[in-house]
């Protein structure tokens, strides 16, 4: 039994150092939250609720990021990109072929990571910023080539429809409904993305994010890791891919941008690089963020009808890339170890958390 | 279809890219930081000029444009980058990230989304050499990158301020141990920057509508830098020739069978196979990594 | 005192306040229903919202005022700025519904489209567009409803049109310069090609070239284009493309006008290009530009009623049509209905029930039928343009401009 104790954290085997839940407080405050994203959906309005299946789904295309650029150190500007991948094949799959929704999510990530294995492959040769290139290279060729594809495959351009998601017979069209759905499977996949990090792989991830050479010299397969970093990372944007088109129910390539790949960047940035945790910790900070300078801007245009309403749009723009710049300046690892600091602050008070 | 003809217009169109990279090569080469906010630097000069030249006659406000430019390049590097002196190229490039992100926000917030037109620098229509028709604002446009290149590589190469920098673009500490101001470097690479920017925002857009999408060309620039090296200023003027002639080639011949695609994706996929061959670009510093 | 407040009093004093209620109420009681419209505040196309809302606000209030008064119905606005995003949409629908409990909604661009289009049906509450349509969503039985057709078709009566006017017996020879990547884009060349094929001896798509969106110099495949001769050039994508168009042709030496669409239309590109440089180009769309004569009417109610700082124009033209569709289709409701009793389904089956003639839009749109097959007329489609000549913008013809029959592509 793990002791929380001023001191610090006493394990008693390896095997409790590895949980991820250590301590009892721990497991209660994770109970907590459970109960909370239960209770949600029946206090909160349908906006929220729809505000919180968004950011869900976002959520679990930056915790792929996470794995991709926190992890194992490889930039990938074109996750929106791997995004759309998902949503065009879980669309095609649930509409063209009648498949139940759930494979469909799943194999939409399956089949993100695989396209994402093409643009990997340079990885075996090019490194750190030239492989961002690659990256780019996807996110442009991405509605070049779904267009030019057969429309029985992705709908060329008319884009893919989805009449009603269906989940295990019932319908889930409902705002609460799909709630349930996205918070479950971003529930799940923040799991997978927390043991991966403590697995044998992510520990490669992490050596090869700290120096590659050095892992290369103690035998680690570069090349092989490198592809399976980005085969996570979209992965999971495939997920948020598949979530994405069931709840909008249209998908059509104008919803995959370049600009939503930097914003996912972006929100990793703020949230911090080194955990989930820190993806978690800007997605919410930065939708927070833009629905508040939302709802402030169109008070503040009611007020005065002088301001215009192109100046709220440029305004989140402006503060999320400030907010960047500023995480990067004073606190580099983000949200995230602001977070831990204040625990590990919590917990020895009141000693001080020198 | 007169090859030349072709291969001409590709290449004065490259050349632009190859600008845009070449102001990119020159912040990288003086120090050490990766800008992604290349074409965002590019919209911020197009916009303040289109601002100075509604206010004061044409060449002053091309004097003014340029100054100002190179002001909010010094602003850049003392408030974003002077503080992440040191770190690794990662968080700079994630800074650069932040940057795109505000700048773009900061000139919708300040003009507007409303295009704008914007006032002819450079003389319209094109000369004719015997069945050759030049486009007289791209090969003005050309003629000034050629010599920018020329003017920045004597710079780095004959002088003295110029090769410090080249300790700076290796690696900070060494060069601050070395007795070589980094802050100084930072400071003239971003100027430095700002105002090539500026000058190719002057060649792409003169008599043409200035909107907020003028940032696109930053896209099509940063290849063009990796292609060359992204320490080559000669690299990056020879990328851009190549990606031209390559876009305009595939437009050519190529696009008929694709129906267009492949125009778009060829300068990418150029890209990808030279690095494949040489990963540090065509003319990029070899660099030996040690443990 | 007591006796003051008997009971009697009281009821007398009760009667005496009801009596005076009733003769102070006016003769019809008032319903009010909700009309969401879906704004773009703060998206990108947040610079031309004032516009956009003044045409249709303006529409409202005159009908509030004249025919609503009338019938006893008062049709309430409420904006939501959905940002131009198709999640925004998605998550304040439910909410729209529950709140307001629409009879119609009025749409502004693809996001609005996207996210409803499977979800209109099942809602029951039918949507007026306000911009053109492209190909992909020209499908059957669905709920949402546009006066304009695609651009491809916009572009066809031009095109017909100008065919006409061609010295000899010939195909219309058009070129086209579009975008790859981008769906709509795409689209529209779609379209036109499929016209040639409909109309082998009429039209003829000679060239299509793919440029990037924000073309450095788009010389080399103009000259491409030229070698095939083409009597005109579309560019119905954006406003930097078809400037980018106008110098080329002009630098090589050519004089083929250029064709574009109202988004990108010749006041857009006068910012770069003067008017009289584009002598000869032509702006299309379904509605009545807004310097044609026959627009006095409109123009009288929208500047009586105008409240913003918008002004008349393209824009405001093309959402006053908008505006006026809707306000006839509620009236036809009403008159099936009656009107306390009126839905979503009232108004869709009003829509579908029979043409609206052109009296309803006061020279803004001509008569318009819809059927179940297309959410847009696809029979008697006609549209109007505009010309630079001589430094001016003016109306190509006085009357509209059939399209001709095209199916689905």
């Amino acid at each position: 039994m793990s002791l929380a104790l001023p001191s610090g954290v006493h394990f008693a085997s390896h095997a409790e150092e590895l949980r991820l839940l250590r301590t009892r407080p721990q497991r209660a405050a994770l109970l907590l939250l459970f109960v909370a994203l239960a209770v949600f959906p029946v206090v909160a309005s349908n906006y929220l609720i729809g505000l919180a299946i968004s950011a869900s789904i976002t959520l679990i295309a930056v915790v792929g990021l996470q794995i991709t650029i926190g992890m194992a150190g490889l930039l990938n500007l074109g996750q929106s990109a791997f995004v759309g991948v998902g949503a065009f094949t879980a669309a095609s799959l649930y509409a063209n072929h009648g498949l139940p929704m759930l494979p469909c999510i799943v194999l939409a990530g399956l089949a993100s990571g695989l396209v994402s294995i093409f643009f990997a492959l340079p990885a075996l040769r090019i490194k750190g910023l030239y492989l961002a290139l690659t990256t780019i290279a996807a996110q442009v060729m991405f509605p070049i080539v779904v267009l030019r594809l057969p429309e029985s495959w992705f709908g060329g351009a008319a884009g893919i429809g989805i009449d009603q998601p269906r989940l295990l017979g019932t319908a889930v069209d409902t705002p609460a409904a799909f709630y349930g759905v996205a918070v479950g499977v971003a529930a799940l996949m923040l799991l997978l993305a927390f043991n991966l990090q403590r697995s044998h792989v992510g520990l490669v991830f992490r050596a090869l994010r700290d120096n590659d050479i050095a892992s290369s010299v103690l035998g680690v397969e570069l090349g092989r890791y490198k592809i399976m970093a980005f085969f996570a990372g979209a992965l999971f944007a495939g997920v948020a891919g598949g979530l994405y088109a069931f709840y909008i129910r249209y998908v059509t390539t104008d919803q995959f941008t370049i600009w939503l790949s930097i914003w996912y960047v972006g929100m990793l940035i703020v949230g911090g690089l080194g955990s989930p945790l820190g993806a978690v910790f800007g997605t919410l900070a930065i939708t927070a963020l833009q629905e508040a300078v939302h709802a402030g801007g169109t008070r503040a245009m009611n007020l005065l009808p002088a301001l215009s309403g192109g100046t709220i749009f440029a305004m989140t723009n402006v503060l999320l890339g400030a907010a960047i710049i500023f995480m990067l300046i004073k606190e580099p690892h983000g949200l995230a170890h602001r977070w831990r600091i204040l625990k590990t602050a919590y917990r020895i008070w009141p000693y001080p958390r020198g | 279809m007169n090859v030349l003809q072709i291969a001409i217009d590709g290449m004065l169109a490259g050349l632009v890219y190859g600008l845009v990279a070449l102001a990119f090569v020159v912040i990288f080469r003086a120090s050490r930081i990766v800008n992604l906010a290349q074409g965002q630097l590019v919209l911020v000069g197009a916009y303040v000029m289109g601002t100075l030249m509604s206010l004061l006659p044409l060449g002053a406000a091309l004097a003014a444009a340029l100054a100002a430019s190179v002001l909010v390049g010094i602003v850049v590097e003392r408030f974003v980058f002077r503080p992440l002196i040191g770190q690794p190229v990662f968080a700079i490039v994630m800074a650069s990230i932040g940057l795109l992100i505000l700048l773009q926000g900061l000139v919708q917030l300040i003009w507007g989304a409303q295009t704008r037109p914007f006032a002819q620098i450079f003389p319209e229509g094109a000369w004719r050499l015997d069945t050759l028709v030049i486009n007289r604002r791209l090969l003005i446009g050309a003629l000034i990158t050629f010599a920018a290149v020329e003017a920045l590589r004597w710079f780095f190469l004959k002088t003295r301020a110029g090769l410090r920098l080249a300790a700076v673009a290796e690696d900070h500490y060494v060069a601050l141990s070395l007795g070589v101001s980094v802050r100084g470097a930072t400071r003239i690479a971003w100027a430095l920057g700002a105002f090539l920017s500026t000058v190719a925002a002057m060649i792409l857009l003169s008599g043409n509508v200035l909107g907020l999408q003028a940032s696109e060309i930053g896209l099509r620039a940063l290849p063009v830098a990796l292609l060359g090296g992204l320490e080559s200023l000669r690299g990056a003027l020879l990328a851009g020739l190549i990606v031209g002639l390559g876009e305009a080639f595939a437009a050519q011949y190529l696009d008929r069978l694709t129906e267009g695609a492949m125009s778009q994706i060829f300068p990418f996929l150029l890209m990808i196979l030279v690095l494949l061959i040489r990963p540090q670009g065509l003319f990029g510093w070899k660099v030996i990594e040690r443990l | 005192m007591k006796q003051l407040l008997s009971r009697r009093h009281l009821a007398t004093l009760a009667a005496g306040v009801f009596a005076a209620l009733a003769l102070g109420t006016p003769a019809h009681a008032q319903t009010t229903y909700n009309v969401p419209i879906s704004l773009d505040y703060t998206g990108p196309f947040a610079n031309v919202m004032d516009s956009w809302h003044a045409g249709q606000q303006a529409v409202f209030d005159w009908w509030n005022d004249t025919r609503g008064k009338q019938l006893g119905v008062k049709l309430a606005m409420k904006t939501y700025d959905m940002r131009y995003d198709a999640s925004q949409v998605a998550r304040t629908w439910p909410q729209i519904l529950a709140d307001d409990k629409p009879i119609v909604f009025l749409g502004m661009g693809t996001p609005d489209l996207v996210s409803l289009m499977k979800r209109l049906p099942a809602d029951k509450v039918p949507m007026i567009m306000g911009t053109a349509m492209v190909g992909p969503l020209w499908t059957p039985n669905g709920w949402h409803f546009s006066y304009r057709p695609t651009y491809s078709q916009e572009f066809a009566g031009l095109f017909a049109h100008l065919q006409k006017q061609l010295p000899e017996k010939r195909a219309l020879r058009i070129g086209t310069v579009s975008t790859q990547g981008l769906a709509g884009y795409v689209d529209q060349v779609n379209g036109v090609v499929a016209l040639a094929k409909t109309y082998p001896d009429r039209f003829a798509v000679v060239s299509s070239q793919w440029v990037d969106n924000t073309p450095v110099s788009v010389t080399n495949q103009i000259r491409e284009m030229l070698q095939a001769k083409p009597d005109v050039i579309l560019v119905g994508t954006n406003t930097a493309q078809v400037v980018a168009t106008l110098k080329a042709v002009k630098e090589l030496g050519a004089n083929v006008p250029v064709v574009t669409s109202s988004h990108n239309g010749l006041t857009e590109v006068a910012k770069a290009v003067s008017m009289e440089d584009q002598d000869g180009s032509f702006s299309v769309f379904a509605f009545a530009p807004s310097m044609d004569p026959s627009l006095d009417q409109i123009r009288q109610i929208f500047d009586k009623y105008n409240k913003s700082k918008g002004t008349w124009g393209i824009t405001a033209a093309q959402t006053a049509g908008q505006a006026l569709l809707t306000v006839a289709a509620i009236e036809r409701a009403i008159a099936a209905v009656g009107p306390t009793k009126l839905t979503g389904q009232a108004v869709y089956d009003a829509l579908l029930a029979a043409p609206f003639g052109a009296e309803n839009f006061h020279g803004l749109i001509k008569s318009v039928r819809f059927t179940k097959e297309a959410p847009f007329p696809t029979e008697d489609l006609a549209v109007k343009a505009v010309t630079a000549k001589g430094g001016q913008l003016v109306p190509v013809s006085k009357d509209w401009m059939p399209v001709p029959e095209l199916a689905k592509w």
